[in-house]
């Protein structure tokens, strides 16, 4: 983003070769997220091309549940994917790319700024803003059951030992979170019989808003179980797990459990499902998506021969779980710079959170204010009604993590309105103020926004018979009278309103994504409406900003836990001290009594 | 302590009444509090089995089933429902039952406004104001807060309705929460203007024959016979005067919450509203996420009782709930 931006930008990395490594599973996508790879793709970042690029299975989840909820998910060859995101950073004149272990940060006198950084081959560089990112690797640790534990970043990297004491010396709070990976094996081992293919979707999405390239070949994802034999190994062992032998402290995700926390959660669940991805074209491995695991070797070998179709798989490596430090995002801005070191910024899961798209929203946030910061200018933030970003980091620097923090529609209070398909139109005027889009990309997104208007405008001025409504309403089991307007037709459940202007005779020459967009804004109207409201309601309590130096511990009025907490996040508006946990409306009542007689005072 | 809290410890503050003391008390120790997360715990995970099939369309357990929905959705109504029920009593209880005293002249009617109000020693206050149409005095019956509003010793008889032949002060017979139907012996049995004037009354009528010691009838005859010389009849009097007020928590008890005031009402009623607008909008084929929206609604209904919601609230019991990751 900083490079994009025309800064003066260095990618400094422990190994060149692993830009673009998908450390987890090899996808793109998905609920939320995929929304958030869009509004990355809008706002100028690389993830949504570089996935397009990779793609060789692509499936749009809730397609039955309505448009709103649309989540569009792809596979990628790793291969593929580190290639493209390799190529496109190096379009980027501005932008020098160097390997090299970070093992020193440089800070100014009194260690209130950060001026640069060391790597351990000696080198120094001298940087007006630091973006850390270090994924799982400060002071990484991986386990394979009670007994082996590796020094690791991922299964065959260092770890990052050094930087992550120098952190902690500049007085940041540390702490510890594990994830896991699942075994892979090698597809030839598998009995093709066993398991039930499950294909992509012949729809030709692509992630990105600004450039349409051609997809890789398409391969399907196969599914299996893991049933009550899988279940009694991994009970039997489970004092071998590291989860469950106490060999991690680290806390681990609800939503993304290891096989063993499934089993020992919800025991009465009969089986578990099993997703077999294809780690690339050009390779035969699979990823065991479900089998998530800290147990030993010997029991993910024993554990994988129990599921139907593995009866006899290779393995070709172990899953793990790793621990590794995170910073919790309450010592964070809401540009996600250092509280207390000026112009150092932190993105990824340095900051508690998990996922690739996850990582690439902070990427994007922390890249833009970097060079903000650095020129002079007041800080971007994205609202949470604006992106899945803006919830995303609010999130974490109001309420901090307790767990590897994942999005989800639910994180949301503008669950409409935060959307896939209308990601443009809710970032490219942002986008086009920051100077993030080229001219070509700006005009393209214009073109696209004005075909979804235009969709609009023919939706509601043009009539439709009830003989030609016919064809497209009986779907939806309903009939029309009398003629009516196109827009109050495809109100309702159901029916499409590309179909309605086709029955119509109505050429729109719009992309049918336009449509899409259009027909969701028809749909869900009132709803929508009612989102707007809520948001605007949010945008008042935002407009209320809360002076960054106000004394909460002593504000009598404010119960004894809310002056704590408000004191440690200090939020700069009172929308954000309502998310607070702890902080309740009495308190909220009373701090705007408090903040406005303080402002007073100081006046 | 929360607004509730808050609200209660002026309640008892001012509490006149054992059963107002106590409403306040259950109040001020989180009956209505605990009742309320309760609720709003019960309509967050209804939203839960939404948001679950929304952000993990491909685990185990595969889509929610739509029984599941409907079992989650009408027990959470009724409950509200049933909370909601609870509030003109409620509210009653705070203000004092309206008790408004009619019947045709001489029926006895001060004089029963004295005894019940003389055994509780309730203290008759003249209503400050200008027209003096009335008397309202508060009194204690069997524990609970009542009004007392006599016509008795009116001048001006502008504002009381004679044409029935009846005396009543109009301006409180709208209000008013139950009436007291004063009949003098048998004189007042069958009158037509009695029966009229009693079918007109949109608020409950309770009729008693006064002066029962000048004409004795039958102990459980009805009209219930009643005596303010003798004080016969009058315990029985005010178990159903309580009775028609407060019957609703009388049958509750005070262990269940009530709600007590109009902001409580409001809350709950828009709460409810939303609970429907979901139902009907999930069964009119409306998009799930769409329809969640009125769920949320419904919780920042309740929340402006209670606290804050976050879609944390909502996560939460997506996990407590399901088995989900893969």
């Amino acid at each position: 983003m900083a490079a994009r931006l025309g800064a003066r930008t260095l990618l400094l990395t422990s190994v060149l070769d692993t830009i673009g490594q998908m450390s987890c599973n090899p996808a793109i996508g998905g609920i939320a997220k995929g929304t958030v790879v869009r509004e990355v793709d809008v706002l100028g970042g690389l993830m949504g091309r570089a996935a397009d690029r990779a793609t060789i299975q692509f499936r749009m989840l809730n397609r039955s549940k309505g448009p709103a909820v649309w989540a569009p998910r792809a596979q990628a060859d790793r291969t593929l994917y580190r290639r493209a995101v390799r190529f496109l950073l190096e379009q980027f004149p501005a932008l020098e790319l160097s390997q090299g272990m970070v093992t020193n940060l440089l800070f100014d006198q009194g260690d209130t700024r950060i001026t640069g950084v060391e790597t351990g081959d000696g080198r120094r560089f001298t940087a007006r803003a630091v973006i850390i990112t270090a994924g799982t690797f400060l002071r990484g640790r991986i386990h394979l059951g009670t007994d082996t534990q590796i020094p690791a970043g991922r299964a065959g990297d260092q770890p990052s030992m050094e930087m992550a004491q120098v952190i902690e010396n500049a007085g940041l709070i540390v702490s510890r979170f594990k994830t896991g990976t699942p075994p892979r094996v090698d597809g030839r081992s598998v009995n093709w019989s066993q398991v039930e293919r499950q294909d992509g979707d012949n729809e030709d999405f692509r992630f990105s808003f600004h450039q349409r390239v051609e997809r890789p070949r398409q391969v399907p994802c196969w599914i299996t179980w893991a049933g009550e034999e899988v279940k009694d190994i991994i009970q039997r062992h489970l004092k071998e797990s590291a989860l469950y032998g106490g060999a991690i402290s680290g806390r681990g995700p609800r939503y993304c459990p290891s096989v063993e926390d499934k089993i020992v959660k919800f025991p009465t669940a009969k089986r578990h499902q099993i997703f077999l991805e294809p780690e690339g074209l050009d390779t035969t491995e699979l990823y065991v998506n479900g089998l998530s695991t800290s147990l030993p070797v010997a029991v993910q070998l024993e554990f994988l021969h129990a599921v139907p179709g593995l009866e006899r798989a290779r393995m070709t490596r172990p899953g793990y779980a790793i621990e590794y430090d995170y910073y919790p995002p309450t010592q964070l801005t809401p540009w996600l710079e250092v509280k207390n070191v000026e112009h150092l910024f932190f993105a990824g899961q340095i900051n508690g959170t998990t996922g690739y798209e996850e990582a690439a929203g902070q990427g994007v946030v922390a890249g833009i204010n970097a060079v903000r910061r650095i020129r002079g200018a007041e800080p971007v933030v994205l609202g949470r009604n604006d992106a899945y970003i803006g919830v995303l980091v609010d999130d974490l620097v109001t309420r901090g993590v307790d767990e590897p923090y994942r999005l989800f529609t639910s994180r949301s209070e503008f669950r409409l309105l935060l959307r896939q398909d209308n990601a443009l139109r809710r970032l490219v005027p942002l986008a086009e103020r920051l100077g993030l889009l080229t001219d070509d990309e700006l005009r393209a997104a214009e073109r696209r926004l004005e075909e979804e208007e235009s969709a609009l405008r023919l939706a509601r001025e043009t009539t439709i018979t009830p003989e030609e409504a016919a064809g497209p309403l009986a779907e939806s089991g309903t009939t029309l009278t009398e003629s009516d307007r196109i827009a109050v037709i495809a109100k309702r459940p159901g029916v499409s309103l590309a179909a309605l202007f086709a029955a119509a005779g109505v050429g729109t020459g719009a992309a049918a994504e336009a449509i899409v967009a259009a027909e969701i804004e028809i749909k869900y109207d009132g709803y929508l409406a009612r989102e707007r409201e809520a948001a605007a309601r949010l945008a008042e309590l935002a407009a209320f900003i809360l002076p960054p130096d106000l004394p909460y511990l002593e504000l009598r009025t404010l119960a004894t836990e809310a002056r704590q907490k408000l004191d440690r996040v200090r939020p700069s508006s009172l929308a954000q001290a309502a998310r607070v946990p702890g902080v309740t409306p009495s308190d909220l009542h009373n701090l705007v009594l408090e903040a406005t007689r303080w402002r007073r005072r100081v006046a | 302590m929360d607004l509730l809290q808050a609200e209660a410890t002026a309640d008892l503050i001012d509490a006149g009444s054992p059963a107002q003391r106590r409403r306040a008390l259950q109040q001020l120790e989180r009956g209505l509090s605990d009742r309320l997360a309760a609720l709003r715990a019960a309509i967050l995970e209804l939203e839960a089995l939404i948001a679950y099939d929304i952000d993990f369309p491909e685990e185990d357990e595969g889509p929610v089933s739509p029984e599941r929905v409907r079992g989650a959705w009408s027990a959470v109504r009724g409950r509200v429902a049933d909370l909601l029920r609870t509030a003109p009593e409620g509210e009653r209880l705070r203000e004092g039952a309206l008790l408004v005293i009619a019947g045709p002249p001489n029926a006895g009617k001060s004089s029963l406004f004295n005894a019940l109000l003389g055994t509780e020693r309730a203290i008759v206050t003249e209503i400050p104001g200008t027209t003096r149409d009335a008397i309202e005095a508060q009194a204690v019956i069997e524990g609970f807060p009542f009004r007392l509003v006599d016509t008795a010793g009116l001048r001006d008889s502008d504002e009381r309705v004679e044409r029935l032949g009846i005396e009543v002060s109009k301006k409180y017979l709208g209000a008013a929460d139950l009436v007291l139907f004063c009949e003098e012996g048998e004189k007042g049995r069958g009158t037509g203007d009695g029966e009229s004037f009693i079918a007109a009354c949109t608020a409950p009528v309770v009729r008693v024959r006064t002066k029962a010691d000048l004409l004795p009838v039958p102990r459980h005859s009805s009209p219930c016979p009643v005596s303010a010389v003798t004080g016969e009849g009058l315990p029985e009097l005010r178990r159903q005067l309580a009775e028609v007020a407060f019957g609703r928590l009388l049958a509750l008890g005070d262990v269940e919450p009530v709600v007590t005031r109009a902001r409580h009402r409001s809350a709950l009623e828009r709460a409810l509203a939303e609970l429907d607008a979901f139902w009907a909008a999930r069964t009119g084929g409306v998009d799930a996420a769409a329809t969640a929206t009125h769920l949320r609604a419904a919780v920042l209904a309740l929340d402006d009782l209670i606290g804050t919601v976050t879609p944390e609230d909502v996560l939460d019991r997506v996990f407590a709930a399901f088995c989900v990751g893969k």
